[in-house]
C-alpha cells in the first residue's frame, strides 16, 4: 500500500564556476512514500541541503537543476516548483532565528502563509493559526508576540506551525535541531514526527546527525560527494550498512554509554574530495580501505537499489 | 594536590541598563549569575568535562579558567598557585599563563585569516620568548605541524587553505606551541563533520598520552564526553549539579537533570 509521492529521477545541480562547472547534486535518484519520513544524511558539501532546494526549487543562480526530474503525485513538477512551494511542500530551515521576520508577529507571518494558500477568511485563518500554535504546544494567546519573545526551540515550533499550516503533502526539514540544545532538540524531533505521523504528511529530514537519523526516520539516504552511497531501511542501513562509507560514518561515530571511554575511535582516513577535484570512479574510493582497480577506474552504480558500492556487486 | 583546582568559582554579568535610564525608570540594576560557586578539580595527565546546554556557563568557566575573564569571586589554583593573585608580579604572571592553552570551538573564526600558518605558530613562542630566532622557530613549526599531522610545507599556507579539520588540527598545534600543561578545549569537535570529529579527538588523545597533557573539556554532546572524559561534571544553569567518573554517570546518574541529558541525547539503538 506504499504510495509514491516523491520521485527523483537522475536529479543534477550543477553550479558554473570560474574552475569549470561543479556538480553538487549528481544523478540522484529516489522516492519518497506517502506518510514517511526519508532522512537524508551526510556530512557538509556532500549535496543534502541542495536535494532539498532542488525540490522545493530554491537554488540560486549560478546553480541550476541541470538534468533529471522530480515528480509530485504521478505529475512532473520540477519546471513550475512555485506552484506546489508553500502549499503542497514546505520547509522547516536550519535556523529559526533567520527564518523568521523579526518585525512581525508570529501570528501575521501564520495568518500570511495561510492566506496566500488557502481560500479563507481573514477571521477563518487567524483561526487556523491559534490551533497552529495550540498544537506545536505553544499558548495560542501568544498569537501576537514577536519571534524574539520566544526561545530557540518554541520559535522552531512556530517555524513547525508555520510549515504544517497550509496542510502540505511534504515537508522538507533542512537540519531542524543543528541549532537547538540536545533535550529541547529531542522535543521537537517528536513533535514534527508526531504531527507528521497524525496528518500523514511525508517528510525529508536532512541532518548530519546519525543518532538524529536512528531516532526519527523510516528510511535513510546517505550521501557522499552529491552522490547517493546507500539508501534503505533505517533499522537495515544502521545495523547492517553495505557501503563502506556508511560503516565508516558508523564506527566513528561516539556513542553515549560509559564502555566507550578509553578506546579509540574508528577514523575514515583523509576527507571528503572538493567538487572540482572529484577522483574517478567511485568518488570514496581514495578513503576506502577496501577499494581495488575497478573502483579506480568506474563509477559504481547502484547494486540492488541498496548501495552504490563495487564491492557489493562483487558479492552477488 | 590536583594539578587544576578551582574553589567557589563565581561570575556575574552586568546587564543592566545605562545608569541614567535606570535612574529615571527607577529600576534596580540586573546582574546575572553565569556561575555559582563552582568547585572541580582536575588531576595531572587526565580529562575533565564539563557538559551542560547553552547558557550553563560552561563557556564561562573556560574563559576563568584560561584567564580571559576574571572570576567575581572564588579562585582558580593551577600547580599551587592561584590564577588571580594579585601580588605575583607580572614575569610570574605570564610564565604561569604559558602553561594554559586554549582550543576554541569554531576553526573559522580562531585563526587569523591573514596570517600564515607558520606565523600562527610562532607567535605563542615570540611571546613567551621561547625560542629566539627565526629559523629556529620555523623548524619549531614544522615539527609541530607534524605532531598533529599535516606537513611542514602547510606552513607557508593561509588557514582559507585547510578544511574544518585541518583548521583545528592548526588551532591545537598553537595551543602546544607554548609547551602548556593544561589544554581547555571549548567544544573543540562541535563545528566537523563526525569523521572528521574522530580524528580530532583522537589526535587529542594520542597528544595527552605523548606530553601528559591535562584536558578541561567543555561540551554539550555527551558522545564525545563519553569517549574523552576521566571524570564529568554536569552545570546547569551556572551551578555544578553532579560530579562522577564517566563511568558512573552513564551507569548510574544520581540527578534527574543528568538522566534527562543523557535520555535525550540521540542514540543509534532500536528498541525492540
Amino acid at each position: 500500500m506504499t504510495e509514491t509521492l516523491l520521485e527523483l529521477k537522475g536529479l543534477e545541480v550543477t553550479f558554473k564556476t570560474r574552475r569549470g562547472v561543479l556538480k553538487a547534486v549528481d544523478d540522484l535518484s529516489l522516492t519518497v512514500n506517502k506518510g514517511e519520513i526519508l532522512g537524508i544524511v551526510g556530512e557538509s558539501g556532500a549535496g543534502k541541503s541542495m536535494t532539498g532546494a532542488a525540490i522545493i526549487g530554491l537554488i540560486d543562480p549560478p546553480g541550476r537543476v541541470s538534468k533529471g526530474e522530480i515528480w509530485f503525485e504521478q505529475e512532473r513538477m520540477d519546471e513550475h516548483p512555485q506552484q506546489l512551494r508553500g502549499k503542497q511542500i514546505s520547509m522547516v530551515f536550519q535556523d529559526p532565528l533567520t527564518s523568521l521576520n523579526p518585525l512581525r508577529t508570529v501570528g501575521d507571518q501564520l495568518v500570511e502563509t495561510i492566506l496566500a494558500h488557502m481560500y479563507v477568511t481573514k477571521a477563518q485563518a487567524r483561526q487556523r493559526a491559534q490551533d497552529g500554535l495550540a498544537e506545536v504546544g505553544i499558548d495560542p494567546d501568544r498569537i501576537n508576540a514577536y519571534p524574539h519573545a520566544f526561545s530557540g526551540g518554541m520559535r522552531q515550533r512556530v517555524v513547525i506551525a508555520l510549515a504544517l499550516a497550509t496542510e502540505p503533502k511534504l515537508v522538507i526539514a533542512d537540519e531542524p535541531t543543528t541549532a537547538l540544545d540536545v533535550s529541547v532538540q529531542a522535543q521537537v524531533l517528536d513533535l514534527l514526527k508526531k504531527l507528521c505521523r497524525e496528518r500523514g504528511t511525508s517528510v525529508i529530514l536532512i541532518t548530519h546527525d546519525m543518532g538524529v537519523m536512528a531516532q526519527t526516520s523510516d528510511r535513510i539516504a546517505v550521501m557522499y560527494a552529491g552522490r547517493l552511497a546507500e539508501i534503505g531501511d533505517t533499522r537495515e542501513v544502521l545495523s547492517n550498512p553495505q557501503h563502506p562509507y556508511t560503516q565508516g560514518l558508523m564506527a566513528s561515530t561516539p556513542s553515549v554509554d560509559a564502555k566507550s571511554f578509553g578506546s579509540e575511535l574508528f577514523q575514515i582516513p583523509g576527507a571528503m574530495p572538493k567538487l572540482d577535484a572529484l577522483p574517478p570512479g567511485c568518488a570514496f574510493n581514495p578513503r576506502c580501505s577496501q577499494a581495488h582497480e575497478r573502483c579506480r577506474t568506474s563509477r559504481p552504480p547502484m547494486v540492488s537499489g541498496r548501495a552504490a558500492c563495487w564491492l557489493m556487486e562483487d558479492a552477488s | 594536590m590536583s594539578f587544576v583546582v578551582a574553589k567557589d568559582l563565581c561570575r556575574t554579568f552586568d546587564l543592566s541598563d545605562p545608569w541614567i535610564v535606570r535612574k529615571l525608570t527607577m529600576r534596580p540594576k540586573r546582574l546575572l549569575q553565569a556561575v555559582d560557586r563552582v568547585n572541580f578539580s582536575i588531576e595531572r595527565g587526565t580529562t575533565y568535562a564539563l557538559v551542560g546546554e547553552s547558557g550553563s556557563g560552561k563557556s564561562t568557566i573556560a574563559n576563568m579558567v584560561v584567564g580571559l575573564l576574571k572570576p567575581s569571586a572564588g579562585s582558580i589554583t593551577i600547580d599551587g598557585q592561584n590564577l588571580g593573585d594579585a601580588s605575583m608580579s607580572r614575569p610570574d604572571q605570564q610564565r604561569l599563563r604559558r602553561r594554559i592553552q586554549m582550543v576554541f570551538q569554531s576553526p573559522y573564526a580562531s585563526l587569523n585569516p591573514r596570517w600564515k600558518v607558520g606565523d600562527i605558530l610562532c607567535e605563542p613562542m615570540r611571546a613567551f620568548k621561547l625560542i629566539e630566532g627565526s629559523e629556529a622557530q620555523r623548524r619549531r613549526a614544522a615539527e609541530l605541524l607534524e605532531q598533529v599531522g599535516l606537513s611542514d610545507s602547510d606552513a607557508s599556507k593561509y588557514p582559507h587553505e585547510f578544511s574544518g579539520g585541518q583548521r583545528q588540527r592548526i588551532s591545537i598545534a598553537r595551543a602546544l606551541a607554548s609547551q602548556p600543561e593544561v589544554i581547555i578545549c571549548d567544544e573543540p569537535t562541535s563545528a566537523l563533520d563526525v569523521s572528521v570529529q574522530a580524528q580530532v579527538l583522537n589526535l587529542l588523545k594520542s597528544l595527552q598520552k605523548e606530553f601528559g597533557l591535562t584536558y578541561l573539556f567543555i561540551t554539550h554532546d555527551l558522545a564525545v564526553v563519553s569517549t574523552m572524559a576521566n571524570k564529568i561534571g554536569v552545570l546547569n544553569q551556572g551551578v555544578l549539579v553532579e560530579e562522577q567518573d564517566t563511568e558512573g554517570l552513564f551507569s548510574t546518574p544520581r540527578e534527574d537533570y543528568t538522566k534527562m541529558l543523557i535520555s535525550s541525547a540521540p542514540k543509534i539503538e532500536f528498541g525492540s
